[in-house]
């Protein structure tokens, strides 16, 4: 590809709605990931007392819960984006495509 | 175990005596029945002996019995002699997967013997009774008897050669071998520019030629007869005028060393009479089609004539009729498939121009290309198949009649015999008859949302070819396709993933073939080893961006890109043909109507040649698709 | 003969029984068989019949009938939900199966927090990475990286990392595997080993058709319906209780109550995040994983995939651990002590958790035992061992390629080779990754296989993860960076690792490691990404400055998935 070309998309508005976007949705579902994830792992380490607290006067511990709730949390998360970039992204980078025909 | 194969060394040896008296009769073991033990010599190559060496051979022969399941050949053994097969079969094993059966005249295993032994072994099917012929006999013999060497030393592609010169050599076919500097050639006739028409046409009406050379310096033109009168009688010029002017320069010229059917190519190709032939720069002759016909019933020449003095589509129905007898006597000829392919490619092509053109007005024509796609764009019919055409509009251009012409031309076109696409991809289709930019937002839409349709779309509008009209229109097309691919490692895997579609039978199913055994005797030809071949090779060359549509063209493209190489090119090229004749072949001999689709093929029905070349065909065609897994990733799809 | 006629009846009323009658008749029917033989002929007959039929099925699935105008039906097809469970099938290694399980009966919590990091990795991979992946076109994080650096530096690092993870994976899978074989036939635990790197060699040979989609999703359906089965007969013996699980689970281990926090094997912050990073990034870096999101033709279906994935690897990961409890209250029920070795029995205060038939990583297969008797018990032998193949194939394949494509013809050659002789020397590398194996399968017995996939994640997670991220989000990075930080991460993993308990403690048998954490992916991931950073900003060469210029096309390229010609044809 020619270097003008590419700048040419570089300076493409919709080009750049597109990265912008969807970089920042990314990103931050990835960070919301991370403190989801390194919270519980930092709990893990530090607030072991924490995640024995029984719930209900049982066996079963505050851990468990919210162990399994991170593996939900992620399967949620996953969902958001695909459902964001299978319409608008897709819908977004089409309009690129098309403008750069 | 052991005492098997005791029982087999002591079989063998106690035999060894009955096989020296040729056809003692004896009864075998167990169930085994009575036995012919003469060695058959009608199996090839053991065919090329003289009785001597039949008789040296017999001497040296020994038996060999092997029960169910013994191993007959182990894995990586140096093997010291030949096996051929007298009752029984024998699977050969890659690991666990068998690769291939034989039967009875059946032999194993040459490579072994004459060169690589690969790390396959060989095991009893059932109780099997085995001719054994020492290698040094085999060697000697091969010393002796050079045609019967040649057998053993060549591999695959070399075999292959070796029967196409046999075939040439029995049954015909002057055209196919034949140099052209053999051939009855007109001594050429050079004349300087200055010269007057009437002193050339009296040297030609005194050599008995249809045209004369004229060197003009460092150029050579030609000027026929036809080109005098026109130039004489219709154009009113003088025949005192020079010749320099009025001849060709652009000549058609050939080497000496071409083959007489290259020439009747570049005839039908040319519209032209007469090919110049050369020897280096020096020029030998001219060719005259006369002189060709006298080696051919020329039948395409005579359809091409018919093509384009045709003024209705009734004259062109005919001709296309005749093409089906052309193919006929092309093969049965002994002509090379590839000849016949390139000549009933060309011939196919011009009718649908004629037709073309007998039916759009000429400001269609101006304003569109007419494109044939799939095994008519890789000129690889050698029988007429499903219609696979296009239109590609300039853009802007708007013609009110166009629907009823393009349907016309499909109907006319089923009425010639080449039946309709299944897949509808033909000009009466409006999805194929359409502006240049609706092509390049179709080629859009199959490249990013590819899907079986998109695939199969892309697949045969890649191999594409202008026949009439403007090929600017493709060349567009065709530029924006290579250009939005792009490098996408990704695209291109699954471009060649339906390389692997269907299973190649592994050459052992052909061992179900010998016979009673099992029920499957037929082989898809196209399915198995064709598509496979054309596609994978396909898949090579788009990845390449090349331009070629022919496959052998592509072939010969990748082995100079190094994207193959040679030797692995050279045997793709050869099997491809192979399987290319065979299917041909087995149309014709079948006695089916040629233009029937189907390519299954009764493997029981083969020569023993054929299916010996086909086994080490479908071999090769295992290994092209075991590259092309590597190539573009496939093992995880 | 008369053995089998005898104990016939026995196995199949188990089966049947535990169909259709309630828990107390099934478990009359398992404490009335032999208390431990060391060859069980039903379960082995329901092995070798339950291997041939997935093969079978798998082979069927790989080569379905096709009709002639099927000729392009392999070009679209395969669907994202179809994808997803093929992810799954990949990802879901039968040595997460075994391990986890076999990590939550030692330790109880603990184990949940392995599945955890092996999740959570999925969406960062589909946030960041997948996408510019699939728009790149490019296979393998090698080609992604040698888009714009040079090719030579580049390629040797990406095979040997690839290499070192494999190596690792593939012990983990061999341990699972011998393991299992071993119990099975009563094998020594070596041969065993041998004759799975065998039969793994020989599968990948001339398997045809080894790590197809079709084969994963098969092995994903057999393996998620069995756990599924699993899962649902324990919490029905406890009446869907979970609490009724954990109170007996409680009272029969002898970790008692620790079982159900946090505990030993998470000792402190730092172990804990290393591992939560190796966890975490490492995924993004498994050779045989990226490539899966190549196998959808369409984007959307592609990341449709990557969710259908995160839900059948979340919902499993919750399978195992609810397998973990039912392993510990099955087996180690004091009153029914048949899956233990010697005494002291459970509930005798000298009771280990390492006292199980065949090892901790055998819980899953004795609980499938105590559910479903010999029938089922054969069954999930046989899943888990076919699972072990498909998921070996795919790493070996991986890893061959590494070694031919990567090292062979990129390296050593300069790309001036001829593919068929690159195909052969992957045949070469397949044979010797397979013995390789087989002889750290062999050293590593004793390691819990889900701690040692983990190490495998240590390294994907410092080698190739840095790499990858760098490569694609930061346009300064240079070919020295890359090169640099990629070894250092690479060799301090690898360093650390062996300095640290597993192998110079338990595998070296050294009294005491050098390094002392058991997890070095927070330090070796760090030093990785430093290493690129410092050695990228310090690098001032013309050269650095051209690999920065082609970041733009890169970058265009990874958004748009438009070409740019040229960039890719070496």
């Amino acid at each position: 590809m020619q270097q003008s070309n590419l700048d040419n998309i570089l300076a493409n508005p919709k080009f750049q709605e597109l990265v912008e976007k969807r970089s920042s949705y990314a990103w931050s579902l990835s960070i919301a990931m991370l403190v989801i994830y390194f919270g519980f792992i930092l709990i893990v380490a530090f607030g072991k007392s924490f995640l024995a607290q029984p719930i209900a006067g049982g066996l079963m511990t505050i851990g468990i819960p919210l162990g399994i709730g991170v593996i939900v949390s992620a399967f949620v998360l996953t969902g958001l984006y695909v459902r964001r970039a299978n319409g608008e992204f897709d819908d977004l980078n089409r309009q690129v495509l098309e403008n750069l025909k | 175990m052991v005492a098997e194969l005791v029982a087999a060394v002591e079989f063998a040896a106690v035999k060894r005596i009955a096989a020296k008296h040729a056809s003692v009769k004896f009864t075998g073991f167990g169930s085994t029945p009575l036995l012919e033990t003469a060695f058959s010599f009608a199996i090839p190559p053991f065919d090329r002996l003289t009785p001597a060496q039949q008789d040296s051979l017999r001497a040296a022969l020994d038996l060999g019995f092997y029960p169910k399941d013994a191993t007959i050949l182990p894995d990586r053994d140096a093997t010291e002699c030949l096996f051929v097969i007298l009752s029984g079969s024998v699977v050969e094993r890659r690991g666990a997967n068998p690769v291939a059966y034989y039967g009875p005249r059946d032999c194993f295993d040459t490579k072994a013997l004459f060169g690589t032994r690969e790390p396959n072994t060989f095991i009893a099917a059932e109780d099997t009774i085995c001719h054994l012929v020492p290698r040094a006999v085999i060697t000697d013999l091969a010393r002796e008897n050079v045609p019967f060497g040649d057998f053993y030393t060549q591999d695959i592609a070399e075999k292959l050669r070796l029967l196409a010169r046999e075939h040439g050599n029995r049954e015909m076919a002057a055209l196919t071998m034949t140099r052209l500097g053999r051939a009855t050639l007109q001594a050429p006739l050079i004349v300087e520019p200055g010269c007057t028409v009437r002193s050339a046409a009296g040297l030609m009406k005194t050599h008995h030629t249809g045209s004369v050379l004229v060197r003009d310096g460092e150029r050579v033109g030609i000027l026929t007869g036809t080109d005098m009168r026109e130039a004489v009688i219709l154009g009113g010029l003088p025949v005192s005028a020079p010749v320099g002017p009025l001849a060709h320069y652009e000549l058609i010229a050939l080497d000496q060393e071409d083959a007489l059917f290259d020439a009747l190519v570049l005839m039908i190709k040319h519209q032209v009479r007469r090919v110049v032939v050369r020897n280096g720069d020096a020029i030998v002759g001219v060719l005259e089609q006369l002189d060709m016909l006298s080696f051919l019933s020329n039948h395409s020449h005579v359809i091409s004539f018919r093509v384009e003095r045709a003024t209705s589509p009734d004259d062109l129905r005919q001709a296309s009729i005749d093409i089906l007898d052309l193919i006929r006597t092309l093969y049965t000829t002994g002509v090379k498939v590839g000849f016949i392919a390139d000549v009933v490619t060309e011939l196919n092509r011009r009718i649908f121009r004629k037709l073309f053109e007998l039916l759009a007005p000429p400001e269609l024509i101006e304003n569109s290309c007419l494109i044939v796609m799939g095994s008519e764009g890789r000129a690889e019919q050698i029988l007429k198949t499903d219609q696979d055409n296009g239109l590609i509009l300039r853009d802007g251009y708007h013609c009110a009649e166009l629907p009823g012409i393009l349907d016309a031309f499909s109907q006319h076109l089923i009425e010639f015999g080449y039946p309709p696409c299944p897949g509808n991809i033909m000009v009466s289709n409006p999805d194929w008859a359409k502006p240049l930019s609706g092509y390049l937002e179709s080629l859009r839409q199959w490249l990013y949302h590819p899907s079986e349709e998109a695939q199969l779309n892309l697949a045969i509008f890649y191999d594409a070819v202008a026949v009439a009209g403007d090929p600017a229109l493709l060349v567009a097309a065709k530029n924006a396709l290579i250009e939005r691919i792009g490098g996408n490692d990704r695209f291109f895997s699954h471009f060649a993933r339906p390389t692997l579609s269907f299973e190649t039978p592994a050459p052992g199913l052909l061992g179900s073939l010998f016979g009673e055994r099992g029920s499957r005797q037929h082989i898809d030809l196209k399915k198995a080893a064709i598509f496979p071949l054309v596609h994978g090779i396909r898949s090579l060359a788009i990845e390449l961006r090349m331009t070629k549509t022919n496959t052998l063209d592509r072939v010969w493209a990748l082995a100079e890109t190094k994207t193959i190489d040679r030797a692995f090119a050279t045997e793709l090229a050869e099997g491809f043909e192979f399987l290319q004749r065979l299917r041909l072949k087995v149309r014709i001999d079948g006695g089916e109507p040629v233009g029937a689709t189907e390519n299954l093929i009764r493997t029981d029905a083969l020569s023993m040649l054929d299916r010996d070349q086909l086994r080490d065909c479908l071999d090769l065609v295992k290994r092209f698709k075991e590259f092309i897994t590597y190539h573009f990733h496939l093992q995880l799809f | 003969m008369r053995g089998l006629l005898k104990s016939l009846p026995a196995g199949i009323g188990a089966a049947i029984l535990g169909g259709l009658m309630p828990y107390p008749a099934l478990a009359d029917a398992i404490a009335g068989e032999a208390k431990k033989s060391a060859f069980n002929l039903e379960a082995v007959v329901m092995f070798v019949a339950f291997v041939g039929f997935t093969l079978v099925i798998t082979y069927w699935a790989a080569k379905r009938t096709k009709t002639a105008k099927d000729f392009y039906a392999a070009g679209g097809g395969i669907t994202g939900f179809q994808n997803g469970l093929a992810v799954a099938g990949d990802y879901m290694s039968a040595a997460s199966f075994l391990g986890i399980a076999g990590l939550v009966y030692a330790n109880g919590y603990d184990g949940l927090i392995y599945s955890v990091g092996w999740l959570v990795g999925w969406p960062i991979i589909l946030f960041l990475i997948a996408e510019r992946l699939r728009n790149l076109g490019k296979y393998t994080f090698a080609d992604v990286a040698s888009y714009r650096f040079s090719q030579t530096p580049i390629r040797s690092l990406a095979a040997c990392g690839t290499l070192a993870t494999v190596a690792f994976y593939l012990i983990a899978q061999m341990v699972g595997a011998g393991q299992l074989i071993k119990l099975l036939f009563g094998l020594e635990y070596w041969m065993a080993v041998v004759i799975v790197g065998a039969l793994m060699i020989t599968y990948v040979l001339f398997g045809g058709m080894i790590a197809t989609t079709w084969v994963q999703i098969i092995k994903a359906c057999l393996l998620l319906s069995g756990a599924t089965f699993m899962a649902f007969m324990v919490l029905y013996k406890f009446g869907f209780s979970p609490e009724a699980i954990f109170k007996k689970a409680v009272e029969f281990h002898p970790k008692k109550l620790a079982i159900m926090a946090p505990g030993a094997l998470i000792s402190d912050p730092i172990s804990a995040i290393s591992l939560g990073m190796a966890l975490m990034f490492g995924t993004a870096g498994l050779p045989h994983i990226l490539m899966r999101f190549f196998t959808v033709s369409d984007a959307k279906e592609a990341r449709k995939s990557v969710l259908y994935a995160t839900g059948f690897i979340g919902y499993f990961y919750i399978l195992t651990f609810i397998i973990g409890f039912g392993a510990i209250v099955l087996i180690m029920d004091p009153s029914n002590p048949i899956f233990i070795t010697s005494p002291p029995l459970p509930g005798d205060a000298a009771f280990k958790t390492t006292q199980i038939i065949g090892g901790n990583n055998m819980a899953a297969i004795h609980t499938a035992h105590a559910v479903g008797g010999d029938l089922f018990f054969g069954f999930i032998s046989a899943v888990a061992f076919a699972t072990i193949l498909a998921v070996v194939s795919g790493l070996t394949l991986a890893g061959a390629s590494a070694v031919s494509h990567d090292l062979y013809a990129s390296v050593f050659f300069k790309g001036r080779v001829n593919e068929r002789d690159e195909i052969r020397v992957s045949k070469v590398a397949t044979v010797i990754l397979g013995i390789v194996a087989v002889v750290l399968g062999i050293a590593f017995e004793k390691q819990n296989v889900a701690f040692m996939v983990g190490l495998a994640f240590v390294i994907a997670a410092s080698a190739n993860f840095p790499l990858l991220m760098m490569s694609m989000f930061w346009g300064k990075m240079t070919t020295r960076g890359a090169v640099c930080g990629g070894w250092l991460g690479l060799i301090s993993a690898v360093v650390m690792l062996v300095l640290g308990p597993t192998v110079w403690q338990s595998v070296m048998g050294h009294p005491q490691a050098i390094f002392p954490y058991a997890n070095p992916g927070l330090f070796s991931i760090t030093l990785a990404f430093a290493g690129i950073w410092f050695f990228s900003i310090t690098d001032n060469s013309e050269q650095g400055a051209r690999e920065r210029e082609l970041f733009k096309a890169q970058f265009v390229r990874s958004q748009t998935g438009l070409g740019a010609e040229g960039a890719s044809v070496h």
